[in-house]
């Protein structure tokens, strides 16, 4: 991912294209601001977009597939304005938000016509749909109606039609909401599997464990502006020397604590629970890493580990800190 | 030939023609599986059914016929028709003087001059007054032969000035008929004076049926409502429904997309109006009343019918989509829409046109087309009126309240083209309107 105040400039520099750029890009409904002078540039990989409801996730979709006009600022895929010419959807598979789908088609029937709609014939169009229907799992029952689909399998669906011109950029707005746990496996191993394909992705939730699990590339959006961009993992340590607490379940809470109290980065305990234990630490990194042996020592059973802290709330918090 | 050899602009075409079909295809599938589709259809069908119930009572029920001339009578009570006397010089006052031949049933004398009026004659003048006009002759048109035989006593008593040529047109017992100012058409006295009141009620019934329905049931109603309910939510329902978001997200202009999803609602509509047509013109055809086993020459006014409507449908259409386009509250304003259209309807029908205000609306070009095509087919619609307004026959105050004569073209065809046009262009103006709207539309 390349980010630059300036995201023309650094592009020109490069001389590429970025699939997608938005340059002070900002976006208001009446007095309501969607999206406050946002500017980035993603070229390649599978990039997340995490962000708490209302943070302009899916404003910032909605401009780049042309369906909203920026109220200040320039859009880009791959260097044309979305808003007004439509050429660049030929590249692009969108897979938006929202459930509604036409359930009075089969699934088969909807990709179809979804590829024909990017002026496919209807042969080719039938081949497509076959393919990446097989491609998402659903290759069982893609002549089922879509009204008598499961949620995952709907998302699925809706991911199938977004891949049926072979986009070189996939955009997928909170694909893994409200799926269950199999479902959401098998969703997450397909855009990881698309962005081993060589296409750029960006997937947009606000639940950090799933972006976790499919990139390492991240951009946060809070409150319509740009927060962070860049590496998970850097955020991530940066979080960890941050006072932190870690939950565990427990029979015997207060001599656990006395043990982890010994530990270094430990500077509190607290029970909120007759079962629980809760330590609070400036080193969440260093305590993972000596908790095993501190509980073999013990030989305390310990039936649960929970890092609530490990959350995009706290990230945010941590974040707006510096500000 | 290999992809990469095609020439571009047959290339571009073909995947513009794959998208234009595979967007109708999908409208059209769409308001397959649309309940509300169905149901309006069927009320359609239903409504349908019903006026042609009341069709089929009229044309298969009799009228009492009435002698006009009030030849029939035995006045004097010798079993002889005032006809039968007067055509043997009998006095029909004279229960003493009657015929020296067998009395014919009194009912041979009713109905026995029907109207003879067609085009179809030879050309002469007529002068009145000194004033020459010119027009076509028909002759040989008096059927029960009173007027011919002028020795009649009464006939004689009646006929008065200008004798078997009253309509001075130097044709003795002809029919005068002048396309100069309008229709103008002048039998001579004891011509056509007793017309057959059954044929008369089943002809003018049948046409008053195909034009009301035609203008009322087809153009009018078929023409608010089909739209009303199949066209006004053709965008709007997708950005309702939010499923707009698949179908645009394609390298497809948005004006074109609204074309072909325009092209879906035509085809749907168009059909369903052909195929009634069709059968009410079979039915009516067949029942109908005619020389023939099945009345051909109603085809053109039902195509007229069909043309007409197929236009409304698609200029209302077009209006109510782009209503949906520009509010949520499309459907509302497609409804006042529709009761404006309905008073424009109202007064096209009492003033044929005369209402200068009626010019602004749809229903008034549709209701023109099918004017002019009544008139040219039926060229003696207003002769027939004219007579059955002065004989008082049954029928003549149906057919006159449906019947309309064109006022805007100098000809039937001039209006048929004039209508087209302003309807087509009515249609293109609202459809750019529309399209441009939705170009500029954003989508939350």
């Amino acid at each position: 991912m390349n980010s630059n105040d300036i995201p023309e400039k650094k592009a020109a520099e490069t001389n590429v294209v970025p699939a997608l750029m938005l340059d002070h890009v900002s976006k208001w409904y009446g007095n309501i601001v969607g999206l406050n002078d946002v500017s980035i540039a993603i070229n390649g990989g599978v990039t997340g977009l995490l962000g708490m409801n209302g943070a302009g996730k899916s404003t910032l979709f909605k401009l780049i597939v042309g369906k909203l006009k920026p109220s200040q600022g320039t859009v880009r895929l791959f260097g044309i304005d979305p808003w007004k010419n439509k050429s660049p959807f030929s590249r692009i598979g969108y897979v938006p938000e929202h459930e509604k789908l036409y359930d009075w088609m089969t699934a088969f029937e909807f990709v179809t016509i979804m590829a024909r709609l990017f002026g496919h014939s209807r042969d080719d169009a039938e081949e497509r749909a076959k393919h990446v229907l097989t491609f998402v799992g659903l290759d069982d029952v893609m002549h089922k109606e879509l009204g008598k689909y499961s949620k995952g399998m709907r998302q699925r669906a809706k991911i199938a039609q977004a891949l049926v011109n072979d986009p070189d950029l996939i955009i997928l707005d909170e694909p893994l909401q409200g799926c269950d746990p199999l479902a959401r496996t098998t969703i997450m191993n397909v855009i990881r599997e698309l962005g081993s394909m060589g296409k750029t992705i960006v997937v947009s939730s606000h639940i950090l464990s799933e972006i976790e699990r499919i990139t390492e590339q991240i951009v946060i959006l809070h409150n319509g502006r740009l927060l962070a961009l860049g590496n998970l993992h850097a955020i991530r340590d940066l979080l960890d020397k941050h006072p932190h607490r870690i939950s565990l379940t427990t029979t015997q809470p207060r001599e656990l604590a006395s043990k982890f109290l010994k530990h270094e980065s430990v500077y509190g305990v607290h029970f909120p629970a007759e079962n629980e234990l809760l330590i609070e630490t400036h080193d969440l990194g260093k305590v993972h890493k000596d908790m095993p042996l501190i509980l073999d020592n013990s030989g305390i059973r310990v039936t649960g580990i929970e890092n609530p802290d490990d959350n995009l709330e706290s990230i945010l918090e941590y974040l707006m800190e510096g500000r | 030939m290999s992809d990469s050899s095609r020439p571009l602009s047959k290339s571009v075409w073909s995947k513009i023609d794959v998208k234009s079909w595979a967007i109708t295809e999908f409208t059209l599938r769409q308001y397959q599986t649309r309940k509300s589709t169905w149901a309006i259809g069927m009320i359609g069908i239903l409504l349908v059914t019903l006026v042609l119930l009341f069709y089929v009572k009229g044309q298969t029920s009799e009228i009492d016929s009435i002698d006009q001339d009030g030849d029939s009578y035995d006045w004097d009570g010798d079993g002889y028709s005032i006809a039968q006397e007067l055509q043997y010089g009998t006095n029909p006052d004279d229960p003493t003087d009657f015929p020296n031949v067998t009395a014919l049933p009194l009912s041979n004398w009713i109905d026995e001059d029907d109207f003879s009026y067609s085009m179809n004659g030879e050309k002469c003048q007529r002068n009145v007054y000194g004033i020459v006009s010119e027009g076509v002759c028909q002759i040989n048109v008096d059927d029960d032969g009173d007027c011919e035989r002028l020795g009649w006593v009464l006939q004689n008593q009646l006929i008065g000035q200008g004798g078997k040529d009253s309509n001075y047109d130097n044709i003795d017992c002809s029919v005068f008929i002048s396309t100069a100012n309008g229709l103008n058409v002048i039998p001579d006295k004891f011509v056509d004076e007793d017309p057959d009141d059954n044929l008369y009620f089943h002809e003018t019934v049948h046409r008053a049926f195909v034009l009301g329905f035609g203008k009322i049931g087809f153009a009018f109603l078929m023409g608010i409502f089909l739209p009303l309910f199949l066209a006004t939510g053709l965008i709007r329902d997708e950005m309702e429904s939010e499923t707009l978001h698949y179908l645009i997200g394609k390298p497809i202009a948005r004006g074109e997309f609204y074309a072909y999803r325009l092209g879906g609602y035509f085809v749907m509509t168009w059909f369903y109006l052909a195929t009634l047509v069709f059968i009410i013109n079979l039915i009516t055809g067949f029942i109908g009343p005619s020389d023939s086993f099945f009345r051909f020459g109603d085809i053109q006014i039902w195509a007229s019918i069909l043309f007409a409507t197929c236009l409304m449908v698609m200029a209302y259409g077009t209006i109510f989509s782009t209503f949906g386009i520009f509010t949520k509250y499309g459907m509302l304003a497609s409804i006042f829409f529709g009761v404006w259209e309905f008073m424009m309807a109202m007064l096209t029908l009492i003033g044929t046109g005369s209402f200068f205000i009626t010019r602004m609306s749809i229903v008034f070009w549709g209701m023109q087309i099918i004017d002019s095509v009544s008139t040219y087919t039926w060229s003696d619609s207003a002769y027939l009126i004219q007579k059955g307004n002065y004989y008082d026959l049954e029928g003549s105050e149906a057919y006159e309240a449906f019947y309309g004569v064109p006022s805007i073209g100098s000809t039937p065809l001039t209006t048929l083209f004039i209508s087209t046009v302003i309807l087509i262009g009515i249609t293109a103006v609202v459809f750019f309107i529309g399209q441009s709207a939705f170009k500029r539309k954003e989508l939350r």
